[in-house]
């Protein structure tokens, strides 16, 4: 902006001058001749007036382009800043997955001994419930089969209404034992087992055909009687404490 | 969010529950109850059983790390649930089974620590009113711990919160139960009646289809058989201005007698049984035999085509084979001993057996002498009528004024039934067959849809609902009884004669809630300094006596209950002086009974406390 008004401003002026010595000047009429001296401070004038305007805009522009320089000088103390904390950061994410791994093998250590417990909970359970481990660990071969069924009664009575209690029990499949079913390709492995002849290649599409030999169970609830977090103890067990009649 | 919450308590004999609503929503949700399972054991059951477990010095570390809101480190006096009773059977001075009874048993001084009952076993006791605060308060801290799930922090603090009682109750039992719901930091408790909870229950289960099912000039019959009592309540229905009405129309009295004395019965039967055949059965063995045969009664009652269910007995030992007894309950027998035993048919006329006077000198728990529950349903419909007929507008309202004879009943047109022992057919055809030959009517209706076993809680539930919404048909009942302050009759002295006491009707029979009334005609002169003692009666057969009637003999004609005292401290008035004071009788919106002496020339007023001491 600055550079257009300067240079158009010497242009009139330079072309001003080159008209005159040219003597163009003579067609001009007398009028405009004799205000010449007139016209010619003017243009001086104006000349003086751009030349001063000028010089202040490119004094500003000069303080400005300092002021900007400076800003863009590169501060040491802020680069300082953020290496350390850009160090802080990659410290940071190590030490975290230091943690995590830390972690998850303290997990992996600890983990058995809470299953550990809630297995010999549920044995515990099922001894209180339905004497389990009782007909389990006693001696099979020396009793009648009236004595032996006697028993499973027992295991039957308690185990039944413990294992209903603590899950919702029911059929994988809903037919009946000895029916033809037929399963997609892409059928669900954890629910169904194929056996008998099971041959590799199969068809894309295609289907197996079989009877069904034992309908499976699932359970859609575990209600089980939870170990209070203190009670996880180490081994031995107690599956049933000693009774002592006082 | 003032109300918001509503909360049903059903505080069972035997076992207890609780359920859950926003005043908004229909649904009306059973609370999971956490409790101990075992040691170091938390699980969850739709129940709480009503028994207390108070830990031995050795097993105390064991008990109380199991429940998630008793704080690392502290323990609570006693265990509470189904763990609690399992194990308590095993350790039986130990145990406190039916708190509930204890609340009403006259006999006893019922805020004294007396339970477990005549063990030496337990250093320190507790009182019924303790335990049954501390059945509450593991339902409020349940509920508490498990807020989340029905949304909010200040469940306990906004909610409408309903207790119930059985209607049998009287207002000592009564009073003594929000005691201890208020001790067990309940705040705003409303009591009601549990065959009206049940009542209630069944409208919600009806929705808006019940009614259709009940006509105007139906009387329903709300027969509750728990675990340890039986309750009977009617119910009748009527119209006014195009709308159904209902109004609670009677209670029986408080009879101990329940699903638990049939199980005990059929085990007793078996063990005679067994030990006729030359089997022994072992205190320990007994206790399993009872868990069984519930299970055998269960299954022969509902699976018809089953003639006999066979059992086995497992000794304490840890032999299996060895030591297990083999035994089968058969149909024949089971029908005997529950249906012929406890609900045997009978005529109308019949009463129960009375208890004989030497029998209370034990002063346990007043079980009842005949284990008939059809006959204690003849005498409670026998009564019903006479007490509805003492009232000529009620009589009028069920169009019963014509009738003269004495021995009528008041025979239901439907019945409800509510207890577990009703999951068996056999028994409500028993009951629905004899009201049938009894009424002479073509067709006694059964109600159905309720859940058996948790009905009275979602009933309570329903009810805070119509309490929160203000809306909705409520049951007219108030209170049950009748009461009466004893007045000595002034007549000349006869040696070897006592004279009468008179009763004076301080609260007449369906007393709505929230009333105040004075008795302006009663003015009594008190001493000060000294304690005043007034004799205290109630009846459910007199409706008809309103406030201020005199009742000739009271000791015959009304049952009497624990004493009413008041003494006026010398501080307040010079002592010796007569105070002129007169009786002003509250029934509280909450359905508790206070009774208040008022000074008749100032604004001085006395409350009258029950003297619970035993009355030996």
């Amino acid at each position: 902006m600055r550079i257009v008004v300067t240079a158009s401003a010497m242009l009139l002026i330079m072309v001003y001058y080159l008209l005159q010595y040219v003597g163009l000047a003579q067609i001009k009429s007398e009028a405009v001749l004799s205000s010449f001296p007139l016209q010619k401070d003017l243009f001086v004038a104006v000349f003086c007036v751009f030349m001063l305007i000028e010089g202040v805009l490119s004094l500003c522009c000069r303080r400005e382009a300092k002021e900007k320089s400076e800003a863009d000088k590169p501060d040491n103390t802020l680069n300082e800043l953020r290496q350390e904390r850009d160090s802080f950061k990659t410290a940071f994410a190590e030490a975290q997955e230091r943690l995590r791994h830390a972690e998850a093998s303290l997990q992996a250590r600890e983990r058995p001994q809470t299953v550990d417990a809630e297995l010999v909970n549920l044995l515990s359970l099922l001894q209180e419930k339905g004497r389990l481990v009782d007909f389990l660990m006693d001696d099979i071969a020396s009793y009648s089969d009236a004595q032996v069924g006697a028993a499973a009664r027992v295991i039957h009575q308690g185990c039944s209404t413990a294992l209903r209690e603590y899950f919702s029990i029911s059929p994988v499949f809903t037919g009946k034992e000895g029916e033809q079913t037929e399963l997609p390709q892409h059928f669900d492995a954890k629910s169904y087992r194929l056996i008998g002849s099971v041959k590799d290649s199969v068809k894309e599409g295609a289907s197996y055909n079989g009877t069904v030999v034992h309908r499976g169970w699932k359970t859609s609830a575990v209600n089980m009687p939870r170990l209070a977090a203190q009670d996880v103890q180490n081994p031995p067990w107690i599956i049933a404490p000693v009774e002592i009649e006082l | 969010m003032g109300n918001s919450f509503c909360i049903g308590l059903d505080l069972g004999t035997s076992n207890s529950a609780a359920a859950v609503s926003f005043a908004g929503e229909d649904e009306i949700r059973t609370v999971p109850i956490s409790q101990t399972a075992g040691p170091g054991l938390l699980g969850e059951k739709s129940q709480l059983a009503s028994a207390c477990y108070l830990p031995a010095a050795h097993e105390e570390a064991l008990l109380a790390s199991s429940l998630p809101w008793v704080p690392a480190g502290e323990q609570r006096d006693c265990l509470v649930g189904a763990f609690a009773r399992e194990h308590g059977a095993l350790v039986p001075d130990r145990l406190i089974t039916s708190a509930k009874s204890w609340l009403c048993n006259a006999h006893v001084d019922r805020r004294a620590a007396i339970l477990p009952w005549k063990s030496e076993a337990a250093l320190h006791k507790f009182s019924p009113v303790d335990v049954s605060s501390m059945i509450l308060a593991h339902l409020r801290d349940n509920l508490h711990f498990h807020r989340e799930k029905w949304g909010g922090d200040d469940l306990l603090k906004e909610g409408q919160v309903v207790l119930t009682v059985p209607a049998s109750f009287d207002e000592v039992a009564r009073n003594l139960t929000y005691e201890a719901a208020e001790k067990a930091g309940w705040e705003h408790v409303t009591l009601l009646e549990e065959p009206q909870a049940a009542f209630y229950a069944w409208i919600a289960a009806a929705g808006s289809e019940w009614r259709s099912q009940v006509q105007p000039g139906d009387i329903i019959l709300v027969c509750d058989v728990g675990g340890g009592t039986t309750d009977f309540s009617l119910i009748a229905v009527s119209e006014e201005d195009g709308e159904l009405r209902l109004h609670r129309i009677s209670v029986g009295d408080h009879i101990l007698l329940g699903g638990d004395n049939m199980d005990l019965a059929l085990a007793f039967a078996v063990k005679n049984r067994l030990q006729a055949s030359g089997q022994t059965v072992g205190k320990w063995q007994f206790l399993s035999l009872v868990q069984l045969v519930r299970g055998a009664k269960e299954r022969l009652f509902s699976e018809c085509a089953l003639s006999e269910v066979p059992i086995s007995i497992a000794g304490r030992g840890g032999s299996l084979f060895r030591d297990t007894i083999s035994a089968a309950i058969t149909r024949e027998e089971a029908e005997q001993v529950i249906l012929e035993g406890f609900f045997p048919r009978c005529s109308v006329l019949d009463k129960p057996q009375e208890r004989r006077a030497a029998a209370l000198q034990e002063f346990g728990l007043p079980y009842a002498a005949d284990a008939a529950i059809t006959k204690h349903l003849a005498r409670f419909l026998t009564e019903s009528f006479k007490n509805v007929k003492s009232d000529s507008t009620l009589a009028s309202e069920l169009g019963l004024l014509a009738l003269e004879n004495e021995d009528t009943i008041l025979c239901p047109t439907a019945v409800l039934f509510n207890g577990g022992v009703f999951k068996a057919a056999v028994m409500r055809e028993r009951i629905l067959g004899l009201l049938h030959d009894w009424s002479g009517s073509p067709e006694v209706r059964e109600l159905e849809g309720t859940d058996l076993d948790l009905a009275v809680a979602r009933g309570a539930c329903y009810y805070a609902k119509l309490r929160a919404g203000g809306k909705g048909l409520r049951i007219k009942a108030g209170t049950a009884r009748s009461y009466y302050v004893g007045l000595e009759t002034s007549m000349p002295a006869v040696p070897g004669y006592q004279p009468p006491v008179k009763g004076l009707c301080v609260v007449a029979q369906g007393t709505e809630e929230g009333s105040v009334s004075a008795l302006y005609e009663s003015e009594f002169g008190l001493v000060t300094g000294q304690a005043a003692e007034f004799r205290f009666f109630s009846s459910n057969t007199r409706a008809g006596d309103v406030l201020g009637a005199v009742v000739e003999n009271a000791a015959t004609e009304l049952d009497e209950m624990a004493g009413l005292e008041v003494s006026i401290p010398a501080a307040e008035m010079r002592p010796g002086e007569i105070v002129p004071v007169r009786l002003e009788v509250r029934v509280t919106e909450v359905g508790t009974l206070e009774l208040w002496l008022v000074h008749v020339n100032s604004d001085l007023r006395w409350k009258l406390d029950f003297n619970l001491r035993a009355a030996s």
